[in-house]
């Protein structure tokens, strides 16, 4: 037994050597909505997938748990994949627009937390549960504007 | 596509067919193999694609999409563009041969280990023990040494997992969509490769050796640890992860986007090391050729590759100022 143990050891040193492995990721999004406003968030997932989209109304002071969940699969490092959060005051009709993204705009107000890793030592698909947080503060709401193109596109036409 | 072929000697009895992948370039400079392994890791469990047993007067085969033939063929194809990209774009091609263990029908990992193309001084040193160990040869070292020798030989320059091309589609992806991340991650580690091989070329066989055992030693102590093969930014030889890795992201990236009009998920990442491939790309949009930016990766660190990178445009004040700042900028970058 504890020679196989060494030859699958072995094997595990091979797989590993300038690895770059495939992550199986599952992704919790949780908004914390600290202002004193109902918006609505819209969220895109991977604009290289088929379109993953939904709209949430989101009520003000609160922290809304797994308001959306999908599975993700990234190379290298753990990852969600891009993602674009889109915020919509319906009673004035702004919004703003966040991505997670290298040069994404507002990306400050996105936190990411790995909440479980599972690598695979041997080449198969290692396994990530991560949580996206949506940090709705005053702040982000001042940057809010009026972009009728934007909101009849997502939030009239998808009502 | 349709292929056929016609055999001018007849058979007696029913022949059996077999496909054996193997790639080679026009100008027969670069040819490549593909190993289809069961079990990741070494080209001993090596399987052809074999088409069984037809009759002897007229068969017919088709390799559809579902077929790990199929993957091998895409496979084949892409490593044939990459040479062709490095020949426009002036960058180094990849050792002369490529021993490429293709894991069909699974999906995972990708690497560029580069076994038979430098001296791993840290993973043969590992495999060493474990081949003159008692478990092969009962106590005698001789045999143990020639399975050793031939083991060493099996093993694989490129791992790939072609059943990402499945894997990706059951996250949402179209296939286009699969066929360009897989695309993309064969150009990364051919990247990799390039790499080494200008390693080679620029400071010779052994130093190159000892740059890729030291890059391969790197990557394998954090998956051991962590898990995560690139580490974090501040650990040990962190700086060589930034530039061979940061180039090989930078690569994948701009190649898919530039012959397959298509931008793969790691390039939108910001954490380390995929943070180095914007590095990269702002040195080119500041005038740093492609080849200039090869020729620099023979060394382990951002200040020597800086001045690599400097001494070759000291002609220019303006590029230096700025490939200065780029490369202190990155250096300095916080998470």
């Amino acid at each position: 037994m504890k020679k196989l143990i060494f030859i699958w050891s072995m094997l595990a040193i091979l797989l590993f050597t300038a690895c770059d492995p495939q992550w199986d990721v599952n992704v919790d999004v949780e908004v914390n909505n600290s202002s004193s406003k109902t918006i609505l968030v819209f969220f895109c997932v991977d604009p290289n997938r088929l379109t993953i989209d939904t709209i949430i109304e989101i009520t003000p002071n609160t922290i809304h748990n797994r308001v959306m969940s999908f599975k993700s699969i990234s190379f290298g490092n753990p990852s969600p994949g891009p993602l674009e959060f889109i915020i919509y005051n319906k009673l004035d009709s702004t919004s703003v627009s966040l991505k997670r993204s290298e040069d994404g705009l507002y990306k400050e107000f996105i936190d990411e937390t790995t909440l479980a890793e599972n690598g695979n030592i041997f080449g198969g698909l290692s396994k990530a549960d991560l949580k996206i947080s949506l940090n709705i503060t005053d702040s982000l709401l001042s940057k809010m504007s009026k972009s009728t193109l934007l909101t009849d596109s997502i939030f009239e036409l998808k009502k | 596509m349709d292929i056929y072929y016609q055999a001018s000697e007849s058979y007696l009895l029913d022949p059996i067919h077999t496909i054996y992948f193997s790639g080679r370039t026009k100008n027969q400079q670069n040819s490549w193999d593909l190993d289809r392994v069961w079990l990741w890791g070494s080209c001993l469990w090596v399987q052809k694609h074999c088409l069984g047993e037809q009759s002897k007067d007229v068969y017919n085969a088709t390799i559809d999409v579902t077929s790990d033939a199929w993957d091998a063929c895409i496979t084949n194809n892409a490593f044939y563009e990459y040479m062709t990209v490095c020949d426009k774009e002036g960058l180094t091609r990849p050792p002369s041969h490529l021993q490429v263990a293709l894991r069909v029908n699974l999906s995972g990992s990708s690497s560029a280990p580069l076994f038979q193309n430098h001296t791993n001084t840290f993973t043969t040193s590992v495999l060493a023990e474990f081949f003159t160990s008692n478990f092969i040869t009962g106590g005698s070292t001789a045999p143990a040494t020639v399975v050793y020798i031939a083991f060493l030989n099996s093993l694989p320059d490129i791992l790939l997992s072609a059943g990402n091309i499945e894997e990706y589609q059951n996250y949402g992806y179209s296939r286009k969509s699969s066929l360009n991340e897989y695309y993309s991650t064969i150009w990364h580690e051919l990247s990799h490769s390039s790499n080494l091989q200008r390693v080679i070329s620029e400071k010779g066989y052994w130093t190159a050796s000892d740059f890729w055992s030291q890059m391969i030693g790197t990557e394998v102590g954090h998956s051991v640890a962590s898990g995560h093969p690139y580490g974090a930014k501040g650990d040990t030889n962190w700086q060589q992860v930034a530039l061979c890795e940061g180039w090989a992201y930078y690569r994948g990236w701009q190649m898919a986007r530039n012959y397959l009009n298509y931008t793969p998920n790691s390039s939108y990442e910001s954490s380390f090391p995929y943070d180095y491939q914007d590095m990269f790309n702002e040195l080119f949009i500041k005038g740093c050729s492609l080849t200039n930016m090869e020729k620099c990766l023979t060394v382990k660190t951002l200040a020597e590759y800086k001045s690599l990178l400097t001494n070759i445009y000291s002609f220019d004040a303006v590029k230096v100022t700025n490939i200065n700042v780029i490369v202190n900028k990155y250096y300095n970058k916080t998470y």
